[in-house]
């Protein structure tokens, strides 16, 4: 510092044009000013100012001027004069000590380091309106600046967030405010949260956001994008349609965001995609084009939604091109490779065992129903008794040939001929850049995925071209983008097998047949080798053939076309219209060719043999068989909207969005009338009709092809169209609070007049309190804390018509002999959206120099008015109605904390843990079922009960076995044995519950090292605290001659109860011949086949080194591997089973194991 | 998409800005017709909306049911008591002993409520979407039709009800006790309430008198007309005790239709040849057999030889008991809708009721001319006479029909103390004049959700 006290001698090297325009606006005040302060002292230093800056010539004035200005200022100081108006000079009240003497000027620069922003922003002087705009480097400074302390504001048009640093005496620069690119911004930095509507930072956001960067999104490799979200995304759950011998109702979601929020509606999250509800196949869209995910959880995210938002929304960004930024081109190219299945995870009763099981049922007489039908299926060891027994072979013969049987087994063929590992390929480009009035953002993708039998993959070729132009000053923005994608899935047959021991290919690996079908209505080897003296069709079935004889070919095009414009007529306000159209249709090829075995099979069957004469006459034509169906969807999106984003000085912030959409899908479906006598190389079919009787071979009458169904051409469509308004608002103070408003009303066309003109908006609001910034916060350890609590509603829809349906009856009136309507839908005008409460408490922190951070959310959530049948008042003319009668409630909490572990110059480890706990309670479900077993047998879901969750596990209640080892129930409190009254007469309040059938407590933690170049992470998922059925022994299926494909999974048999004293240790009853079916059914529901879930599992590794190869001109080529579906690392449950494959009464095998290897190349 | 369309111009001067905003959003909110919204969701269903659907809603098989309980509690027939033990539809067999719990554990009843409510909701399903229905000369002639229909299916329905649930009518007490819910919009949350009995009737009068303006004169006997009008008239005023009305609306009904079957050229009653077809259903009770349904040999023993209805109505089987006969070609059901013979009757009661006893009897000559095999017309010189004579006839006339259970709450009105009895196997229930259990109760169910008073027992 090197400050005169008389003020002179210093001298500003050069004038800053913007300094002269900040004070030109004072211009006039002050010159009135200086008018009246002729008289005498002038009251302000600026006004003082002024006299000297319009008095003097503009080329000698700076020295003076600021030479003046300290003189001035130091004068007014030293009197001690308080300004109350003080724009510039000493804060009201404050008088600089001579000993703090500083320099009058603040200097520094904005840089934006890798372009993505210009550098033209505004800085001011936080509290007095003197602002500066950096110059095209970035540079800035002020002068004359006598403030002691005080904060410089960064305001950015395009930068959401204002940065600030804070300057005093000591302290005046150069200050740096660099301009961070969004997604590498840490937790101190600003996330920019899009709901689809509007984006918001996420300093200024009250609700309940995740966002899924493009690093994370591409830690992964799948083909689908909401893959990509599993383990990373904090409170989603992704679940199984069943689990075990558990099956979910058939609305139950394929993936729930803080769990579940209705009992009969759609449960699935809405999709995003940019602006509008993506309602096309998710498979469509490659994840290399989105940019970043958010998920939306609370109502105060998601209530701008409104009436699709109940069970949570996912927006998926697309990737875009940047203005100004000059050309980039990213190239990935990836390749997996899955294992094959594990056909033998699922552990079955041994061969040579079975064979024997399969003895003693002959022996007892148990196939002789089948046998003595002479043509209907039966088991090669069968085949061989029989044999025996007709005296075909002889006993030495028959026990050779069983001896070998004992020794096949159908899955090391199935393993050395049908299965192959996977293999996925991707490679995707893109190009992205921009000018000062265009920019531009154009991709192509290509994946092909090899399924694990030959003849079936699938392959997607993605196209987008997306531009925006700039005009009139930039107050113009238009928007093109498109998207298109290509499916093309292919399906051949597979390899079924009847029983176990068959086997598929003898040693040079040519098919064998298996007898005559792979189901029970098969036909028995002896049987076809001499049927039709010769002239029928092979009548053998190839499983290995079967592979190549049949194929389902869906060819899927989709496209989207969304032109937006947004007119900005004032810096803080712009007008916006968008509008999407959006086509997908997909054709399905379904062929069986002449050589298909059901083809053979029925062109056997419904054949005529002349013995006179040795000729066979068929009725079905030569060749094979095509079905076709098409679906179809379209659907317009119209969207209008305004945005205020204005400051009112500098310490009030407010921004607005509002307007409304109008959209209308249509769906298509259309079915044609099967081909017959189908030849695909001339695509030409014989017409025949399915309808009448041809004569059968088997029963020697006539009867109709029933496995051939003769479709008729048949079409349905479907129509739904909504309008909505939308208004969402939030003002933030001081940067401190944050409130935020939004509401929405829909109307649909689904619904009746009531509803509609009632309109019941959805509305949320939501406050966040930065606590970290208020004066009084001194806590240097917690450097950021923010608390968050929003509350607000959401709704969900079924497409449940609220207008009255009929339908006309299949036959006229006997009496009348007039065509007549029922009514099969009441009208029901009240027919509503359903609602979703949710409160939201949330704390954000970031402490130990940023070394911890993250979030404790805590939710309730209220669903109410959830649609479900219920018993009506007879009088009303119905009996039950399907409305808005039902409720349940959520809570939960969300934990997620991200850990710096080591963070030293090159090293860093870090950990991300996420924790979610969710649970729910079904709180009002009137309809019960006619008998209290059903709420044990029948789907999860389908019986909601009061007061527990909507997807429990149930059982009865166990007794152990008996001395005989007969399993042993509860009736009435006494231990019982009478298995058909515990079956039909057990109470619900007697069912022993377990809990919940779905993880209420979940989570992952995700650990990275990046030591210069090298990147290594892995992800450890858990879930914790629910219950599986798995399968028992079941004799029913076990000593069922028609069960032999699934009956060697019986795994249990090997613990069954054999001797007194062995229901010590097993509850595996006794095997019993007659079987008692309700006592199987009792065991299988019994409480001793209840496992729990818990697990903890190793989902991925991935490892990944960047190459630095400047000198060739490649700024960045990163290669990395991958694997997932690693393995489980503990589980709860006894056997040692993955809980996602729990060992069954059939063949089952956990995900398989994928490796990949890819690169990625930035120029 | 014929909703939006703004022509927002680029070039407006910041001061332009608030009217550009404000129109703007009146664009936003007012340019979507209301129409939009007005289109049904899915092709495969059918919303009723044209007079044609309204037609075939109303020709809906569910439509011509009769509430067999009428008959279940009347003295027409009983079950037989080995059938009648193990009945497995409890509420049918304690409706015929008039049991104190009818309905036991069961909630709810299809047969009589919940069947009769269909119909009225039927009604009204039809009735509101008309009014949706632009009138034309061309449909004008439908529309009235389909319209009649609807207001007279609704009226048969609530008839019905009443005989069941409510006390007769009583011209001189309003405060005998409720009627039924009526529900008069295809509203299924509209809350009801039971209104009482005289505001039913008026209903059902005012119900059937649009009726019989707006429905066509023939005679359709699958569907309403305006002589069914008059019927159905004639029974609720007889119900009523309003004989003059009664007797005028029999009257104008057999002026557009009289046909009646001379049980000497045939012993059957085709149900085509009826004025309006409706039915009972005991098949839904007494499964396959008709041997089940017995009658008392003393009603048997009311015909004389030449009359033909012993063997139009009645037949014995081979254990020596008399059973119904399929009297109306409707095999194992039982005719209650309306027809001529119960209208000459009406009239006849009527006549005489009012004191012309000569008139009253020509018409009851009249029908039974059509019923004996030799017959002599009879006479009557008093009021009371020919009434004894014309109730006697109509005791004899109308068996199986429905109607039994309604002249006996009215006879009982007027103080004819009948008192019901029945044994079966060793024991004999009994239904005293006075007794609640004339009122059938209400379906729990129905109690439970829409919280209306529960009849007393």
């Amino acid at each position: 510092m090197n400050f005169d006290k008389g003020g002179r001698g210093l001298c500003l090297p050069r004038v800053e044009t913007q300094y002269i325009a900040s004070l030109r606006k004072r211009r006039l005040k002050h010159t009135t000013a200086v008018q009246r302060g002729e008289a005498g002292i002038p009251r302000s230093i600026q006004a003082y100012l002024q006299i000297w800056f319009s008095a003097t010539r503009r080329g000698e004035i700076f020295f003076a001027l600021t030479a003046m200005i300290f003189f001035v200022s130091l004068l007014f100081s030293l009197e001690a004069q308080p300004q109350s108006r003080g724009d510039l000079g000493t804060a009201p009240g404050q008088t600089p000590k001579l000993s703090q003497v500083y320099r009058p000027y603040i200097t520094g620069r904005v840089v934006s380091p890798d372009s993505s922003y210009s550098t033209n922003a505004t800085i001011e002087i936080a509290g007095t309106g003197i602002y500066t705009i950096a110059n095209n480097k970035g540079e800035f400074n002020f002068r004359g600046v006598y403030i002691d302390e005080g904060t410089l504001l960064m305001k950015h048009r395009q930068y959401p967030e204002i940065l600030t640093i804070k300057f005093d005496t000591l302290r005046r620069g150069p200050f740096i405010f660099t301009l961070q690119k969004i997604k590498e911004q840490q937790i101190e930095a600003v996330d920019v949260i899009e709901t689809g509507y509007f984006r918001v930072p996420q300093e200024r956001a009250t609700g309940s956001f995740v966002h899924i960067d493009q690093e994370l999104l591409n830690r992964t490799v799948g083909s689908n994008i909401l893959d990509r979200l599993a383990g990373v995304t904090r409170g989603l759950t992704f679940n199984q349609s069943n689990v075990g011998s558990t099956i979910f109702s058939s609305n139950a979601p394929s993936m729930s965001i803080r769990g579940i929020s209705t009992i009969r509606a759609n449960m699935e999250p809405l999709i995003i995609l940019d602006n509008f509800p993506y309602e096309g196949d998710i498979n469509s869209i490659n994840p290399e084009d989105i940019e970043s995910v958010t998920v939306l959880q609370d109502a105060a995210a998601a209530s701008i939604w409104g009436a699709r938002a109940g069970n949570g929304v996912i927006v998926l960004t697309s990737k875009s091109g940047k203005f100004e930024q000059p050309l980039k081109v990213r190239v990935r190219t990836d390749m997996s490779i899955s294992q094959k299945p594990d056909l033998y995870y699922n552990p079955t009763i041994p061969m040579a065992e079975y064979i024997d099981i399969e003895r003693y049922l002959y022996d007892q007489g148990a196939w002789n129903g089948r046998i003595n039908q002479v043509y209907p299926y039966v088991t090669p060891t069968i085949e061989a008794l029989l044999a025996y027994k007709n005296g075909h072979i002889s006993e030495t013969e028959m026990e050779e040939r069983i001896a070998q049987l004992k020794t096949q087994d159908v899955r090391r063929d199935l393993d050395r001929y049908v299965y192959r590992p996977t293999g996925l390929y991707k490679a995707a480009v893109n190009f992205r850049g921009g000018s000062k009035q265009h920019s531009y953002y154009l991709s192509a993708g290509y994946d092909k995925n090899l399924g694990n039998i030959e003849g079936h993959h699938n392959e997607r070729l993605t196209l987008q071209a997306r531009n925006s132009y700039r005009m009139f000053g930039d107050k113009l923005t238009f928007d093109a983008h498109i998207q298109f994608a290509s499916d093309r899935n292919r399906r051949g047959g597979s390899a079924p097998y009847q029983v176990l021991y068959d086997r598929l290919a003898d040693e040079q690996g040519n098919p064998l047949s298996i007898g005559g079908g792979y189901s029970s209505s098969g036909l028995r080897q002896s049987y076809i080798d001499t049927a039709g003296n010769g002239l029928f069709q092979d009548w053998n079935f190839y499983p290995l053939d079967n592979i190549y004889q049949y194929e389902n070919l869906i060819a899927q095009t989709s496209y989207q076309v969304r032109p937006s414009v947004t007119y900005r007529p004032l810096d803080w306000l712009s007008l916006t219209a968008n509008y999407q159209y959006m086509r997908q249709f997909s054709e399905t090829d379904d062929i069986r060719k002449a050589e298909y075995f059901d083809i053979r099979d029925i062109y056997n069957r419904f054949s005529k043999i002349d013995y006179a004469s040795n000729t066979v006459a068929h009725s079905l034509p030569e060749g094979g068989t095509l079905s076709q169906y098409a679906n179809g969807l379209s659907a317009h999106y119209f969207r209008m909207h305004f945005n205020i984003d204005r400051y009112f000085g500098t310490r009030h912030q407010f921004n607005m969005v509002g307007g409304m959409e109008v959209n209308s899908r249509t769906t298509l479906y259309r079915e044609f009338p099967i081909m017959l006598g189908y030849q695909p190389e001339t695509e030409t079919y014989t017409p025949f009709d399915l309808t009448k009787s041809y004569p059968n071979y088997l029963t020697k009458g006539t009867g109709t092809m029933t496995s051939l169904v003769p479709r008729n051409a048949s079409r349905s469509t479907t129509l739904n169209r909504h309008i909505l308004y939308f208004a969402n608002a939030s003002y933030t103070y001081d940067r401190r609070y944050t409130a935020t408003f939004s509401a929405r009303k829909d109307a649909a066309n689904i619904f009746g007049a009531d509803i509609n003109q009632r309109g019941q908006p959805f509305w949320s609001a939501g406050l966040r309190w930065q606590l970290h910034e208020e004066d009084f916060y001194k806590e240097d350890w917690l450097s950021k804390l923010v608390l968050r609590v929003t509350h607000g509603y959401t709704g969900n829809v079924s497409g449940t018509s609220s207008y009255i349906t009929a339908a006309i009856a299949a036959t006229s009136d006997i009496r009348t002999g007039r065509v007549y309507q029922t009514i099969t839908n009441p009208p029901n005008p009240q027919l509503g959206w359903e609602t979703v409460g949710m409160t939201n408490v949330a704390v954000d922190f970031s402490m130990f120099g940023d070394r911890l951070s993250g979030s404790i959310e805590h939710y309730r959530k209220k669903a109410t008015d959830l649609l479900s049948t219920q018993p009506i008042n007879p009088s009303a003319g119905v009996t039950s109605l399907f409305g808005n009668w039902s409720s349940l409630r959520g809570w939960g909490w969300d934990i997620n904390l991200t850990g710096k572990n080591v963070q030293t110059g090159h090293f860093l480890w870090q950990s991300d843990l996420l924790l979610s706990y969710t649970n729910e309670e079904v709180t009002d479900y009137e309809l019960k079922p006619s008998s209290d077993r059903l709420y044990l047998t029948s789907n999860l879901g389908t019986y909601p009960i009061e007061g527990r969750p909507l997807y429990g596990i149930y059982s009865f209640a166990w007794a152990g076995l008996d001395a005989t080892g007969q399993p042993q129930g509860y009736m009435d409190g006494e231990i019982s044995k009478d298995y058909t009254d515990i079956y039909n007469n057990t109470r619900l309040d007697d069912y022993v519950y377990h809990g919940r059938a779905t993880p209420p407590l979940f989570g992952s933690i995700r650990n990275t090292f990046r030591y210069r170049e090298v990147e290594l992470s892995f992800n450890i998922s858990a879930q914790f605290g629910y219950y599986i059925r798995r399968a028992g022994m079941n004799y029913g299926q076990l000593y069922s001659v028609t069960g032999y494909t699934t009956a060697p999974y019986q795994y249990d048999y090997a613990n069954r109860w054999q001797q007194p004293g062995d229901e010590a240790h097993t509850h595996v009853p006794a095997a019993q011949y007659p079987v008692v079916a309700n006592r199987e059914t009792f065991y299988g529901m019994s409480e001793v086949l209840v496992e729990r879930g818990d697990h903890v599992r190793l989902r991925d590794i991935r490892l990944a080194y960047r190459l630095k190869l400047p000198r060739i001109g490649l700024p960045s080529v990163q290669v990395y591997g991958y694997a997932n579906n690693l393995r489980v690392l503990w589980a709860a449950n006894k056997l040692g089973f993955d809980p996602e494959a729990v060992y069954s009464n059939r063949m089952v095998y956990p995900a398989v194991r994928t490796y990949s290897f890819g690169v990625n190349i930035d120029f | 998409m014929h909703c939006v369309s703004t022509n927002v111009e680029i070039n407006i001067k910041h001061k332009k800005m608030k009217k550009l905003l404000y129109l703007f959003i009146i664009l936003f909110t007012l340019s979507c017709g209301k129409g939009f919204l007005d289109v049904k969701p899915s092709s495969n269903t059918v919303v009723p909306t044209t007079l044609e659907d309204f037609q075939q809603l109303l020709d809906a098989s569910v439509m011509r049911y009769a509430p067999e309980l009428l008959d279940l509690q009347a003295d027409d027939y009983y079950l037989a008591p080995t059938y009648w033990h193990s009945m497995s539809n409890v509420v049918f067999r304690n409706a015929h002993v008039w049991a104190d719990d009818i309905f036991e554990t069961m909630e709810s009843e299809n047969y009589g409520w919940n069947r009769l409510y269909e119909q009225i909701f039927y009604s009204n399903v039809v009735l509101d979407g008309l009014q949706k229905i632009n009138i034309t000369l061309g449909n004008q002639k439908t529309y009235d039709q389909v319209k009649g229909s609807a207001l007279f299916i609704r009226a048969m329905a609530l008839h019905y009800l009443l005989q069941l649930y409510s006390p007769a009518y009583r011209e001189d007490r309003a405060d005998i006790g409720l009627g039924v819910p009526m529900p008069r919009s295809s509203d299924v949350n509209e809350k009801v309430y039971r209104p009482s009995v005289h505001e039913c009737y008026a209903q059902i009068i005012d119900d059937l008198n649009m009726a019989k303006d707006l429905l066509d004169g023939q005679v359709d006997f699958g569907r309403p007309s305006k002589v069914a009008a008059y019927a159905l008239l004639a029974r609720v005023y007889l119900m009523m005790g309003k004989y003059d009305l009664a007797g005028r609306a029999s009257e104008n009904s057999l002026l557009l239709y009289d046909d009646l079957t001379d049980l000497k050229v045939s012993n059957k009653r085709d149900y085509k040849k009826t004025i309006y077809l409706a039915f009972m259903a005991p098949a839904t009770i007494i499964g396959t057999n008709l041997s089940n349904v017995l009658t008392d040999p003393e009603l048997y023993e009311m015909y004389d030889g030449s009359d033909l209805r012993k063997t139009f109505l009645f037949r014995l089987n081979t254990q020596g008991n008399i059973n119904k006969t399929d009297s109306y070609n409707l095999s194992l059901y039982c005719f209650s809708g309306l027809d001529t013979d119960e209208q000459y009757l009406i009239k006849a009661e009527c006549l005489a009721r009012l004191d012309k006893p000569e008139e009253a009897m020509q018409t009851l000559n009249h029908l039974l001319r059509h019923r004996f095999s030799t017959y002599t017309d009879l006479r009557a010189d008093t009021k009371d006479e020919a009434l004894e004579i014309i109730l006697q006839e109509r005791r004899k006339e109308l068996v199986f029909r429905g109607l039994r259970w309604s002249d006996l709450k009215r006879y009982n009105r007027d103080g004819a103390n009948i008192t019901l009895a029945r044994t079966l196997g060793d024991k004999t229930y009994t239904l005293a004049p006075n007794s609640n259990k004339w009122l059938f109760p209400i379906p729990p169910n129905e109690i439970k959700t829409s919280d209306i008073s529960q009849n007393p027992r």
